[in-house]
């Protein structure tokens, strides 16, 4: 071969690969077109200390998106959804960069973990993607005006506590055990600014770093404190524990938690009879439940307070996104958020205020006994 | 309160030191990290619930099973993963970076069959504990803490006395020597992951039934066996059983003033100041300057 001849075919491969990506870039740099599915995200902790909370987010979010494609889909196209695991930690951040930015997600039901929101929620409302979550920190709505909730925020249950133990059970003298991360510490917080506001002293405020199976030294401390109760802010996995480890330890103090203790395992441990928890208003009807399990991946997921919740977040988004069929930006998809209004399966009615929080939280009181809730009759 | 704390330290202690020995034993006759042995211990509790809690066995028969098949993965890893590498002569660092890679795959597999919850073992009705004066304390922590005692003796005479253990500290002292002298390492190395899987496995037992089993347990017991091992002096299986009660002492009484979310900068604390001032470990001996 001559040497000019190499030169014209090393010239049209420059051309050819030139214009090869020259299209490619151009066909996706146009806006998305109106064709294929809509793809929702999810970013729910699928594996780690909150899986059971990620296993019934995801069947839940499933079952809102295939009813909705069951029903034909939004202006003809069907919903996809796209979940990610965000191990209820700040690996949060690479969820929404890869549901963000590859799959370009038109809006994300969750983070369900506060400690995932915070550092994970201003990607989104810099992108400009509406964000539905289940996260309850109460700073978590500030982050921007693409930022919405389906779940009380934590301020609600932790002075709701302080209320029981100080009012209900008549102790003026608490113990606080907290998971160290922004759903911890907010609820606390809270507790100890109600319990202290209502009279009450807040005798010992122990940390507890997610992970920890090792309870013992903080119970020991908890009772060379002096108090009179203790309130509770800490996962299922990690409850499940440290109820085992406060019985272990003859743990006579009447204890007070939130909903995070409504988990079929702390239940049914036995390790957690007497105790009193809060929970956002959110009847499991049996009809759901069913609804549920009848996924073909989830008929022995144990169903709990995570999955109303986020059926109800996926639902609202997907309301959003139906109002406005023929543009499916995030701005549109923001704006609808603000006027959605159905009925919910975790309160009568989901909308949302002008603060994008559900308007109108209720809140039961329950307690465990003879390994089933009950209702707190105290 | 102080009793109690003490006895704590002891519990943890315990606990860590089920994951040093087995550690220790390998690390001192391989010469590698072998972190997969936190993935050891994970896939056997998940072993003693699959034939106990799924498959109904007896529990002293799922225990027996866990236990082997502790050792059983042991001996497979090294078969197929370390010893192919050994023998295309790979340094430390790459068998260190197999293991690890080893260790996230047995949890992947752990999440893949079982799932991401937590699992419990029912065998022990979970009642009060035993209150001895000013210490309150279960009838199996106290079996757990007997037993890492006991182990720590047992393996002492093991290595002191037996054939096997001198052959062991021979191929461990200087490989050559124990070559020339007819000891095949490779059968040694073979023996020092099945005894030390061995004593993964029971520690997997004894682990599943007094925490919980999730499938990344085995990084977490891992980084605590490891740094209880240093602590003790590497080397040495006494060494890690001691350094695992020192480390659990230390923590526990240490979040007597602190919050308890400084456990961990405890332990790490503790293993810098050992690295610095003494690397070889509590036990170990001072290598001489050649």
């Amino acid at each position: 071969m001559s040497k000019t001849m190499k030169w014209i075919i090393a010239l049209v491969v420059i051309i050819l690969v030139v214009a090869g990506v020259w299209f490619y870039s151009s066909k996706t740099a146009t806006a998305p077109t109106a064709t294929g599915p809509i793809k929702i995200g999810l970013s729910a902790p699928l594996t780690g200390e909150g899986a059971s909370w990620g296993q019934n987010a995801i069947a839940a979010a499933t079952l809102a998106v295939k009813e909705v494609n069951d029903a034909g889909g939004i202006g003809g196209r069907q919903v996809e959804l796209i979940a990610e695991d965000d191990k209820g930690t700040a690996e949060s951040v690479n969820a929404f960069n890869k549901l963000i930015n590859i799959d370009k997600v038109v809006g994300i039901v969750g983070p369900l973990a506060s400690a995932s929101a915070g550092p994970a929620l201003p990607l989104a409302q810099t992108a400009g993607v509406p964000v539905v979550m289940i996260a309850s920190a109460p700073a978590l709505t500030k982050v921007g005006d693409y930022m919405f909730r389906v779940y009380p925020a934590d301020s609600y249950q932790g002075s709701l506590g302080a209320d029981i133990v100080f009012t209900k059970l008549a102790k003026k003298k608490v113990a606080v055990l907290f998971v160290k991360n922004d759903y911890g510490q907010g609820v606390a917080d809270s507790f100890a600014s109600k319990f202290t506001s209502l009279g009450g002293i807040v005798a010992y405020k122990g940390e507890i770093v997610n992970g920890t199976t090792d309870f013992r030294s903080e119970i020991a401390k908890v009772k060379a404190s002096g108090a009179e109760a203790l309130y509770l802010a800490i996962y299922p996995e990690g409850g499940l524990i440290l109820s085992k480890q406060l019985k272990e330890a003859n743990n006579k103090l009447p204890v007070v938690g939130e909903v995070v203790l409504n988990d079929e395992k702390i239940v049914k441990s036995g390790y957690a009879e007497g105790y009193i928890f809060t929970e956002p208003k959110s009847d499991l009807s049996e009809d759901f439940v069913a609804k549920i399990k009848a996924l073909p991946d989830y008929k022995d997921l144990s169903v709990m307070i995570a999955a109303p919740f986020t059926y109800d977040a996926t639902k609202a988004l997907l309301s959003a996104i139906a109002k406005t069929p023929a543009d499916v930006s995030g701005l549109k998809i923001k704006e609808a958020l603000s006027s959605v209004s159905f009925p919910g399966v975790s309160a009568s009615t989901v909308e949302f205020g002008a603060d994008r929080e559900i308007k109108v939280p209720a809140f039961n009181i329950k307690q465990i006994k003879n390994k089933t809730v009950i209702d707190f009759a105290g | 309160m102080f009793y109690q704390i003490l006895v704590n330290g002891l519990i943890a202690g315990a606990i860590y030191a089920l994951v040093a020995a087995g550690f220790s034993l390998i690390y001192s006759t391989v010469k590698f990290v072998h972190f997969a042995h936190g993935g050891v211990i994970a896939l056997s509790a998940y072993m003693l619930y699959l034939f106990y809690s799924m498959l109904g066995l007896p529990f002293w028969l799922a225990a027996i099973v866990a236990i082997l098949s502790g050792s059983i993965f042991g001996v497979a890893i090294d078969y197929f993963i370390y010893r192919p590498l050994r023998k295309r002569r790979a340094s430390p660092t790459i068998i260190l970076v197999a293991s690890v890679s080893v260790l996230l795959l047995l949890e992947s597999f752990n999440l893949i069959f079982f799932g991401a919850d937590v699992k419990s073992i029912n065998f022990l009705d979970i009642g009060t504990g035993l209150t001895l004066g000013p210490v309150i304390i279960t009838s199996l922590q106290i079996f757990i803490v007997a037993s890492s005692i006991s182990l720590l003796i047992l393996l002492f005479a093991f290595m002191k006395y037996t054939k096997m253990g001198k052959a062991m500290r021979a191929v461990a002292d200087n490989k050559s020597v124990a070559e020339i002298v007819g000891i095949s390492s490779e059968r040694i190395y073979t023996w020092s992951f099945a005894l030390g899987s061995l004593i993964a496995g029971f520690a997997a037992v004894l682990i599943a039934l007094e925490q919980n089993i999730e499938p990344t347990m085995g990084t977490a017991l891992m980084i605590k066996g490891f740094t209880a091992s240093i602590i003790g002096g590497v080397e040495s299986v006494a060494g890690g059983v001691l350094g695992a009660f020192l480390l659990g002492l230390a923590e526990n009484l240490g979040i007597w003033w602190l919050p308890s979310s400084y456990k961990d900068a405890i332990a790490f604390v503790i293993l810098f100041i050992f690295l610095l001032f003494r690397p070889e470990g509590i036990l170990g001996v001072k290598k001489s300057n050649k």
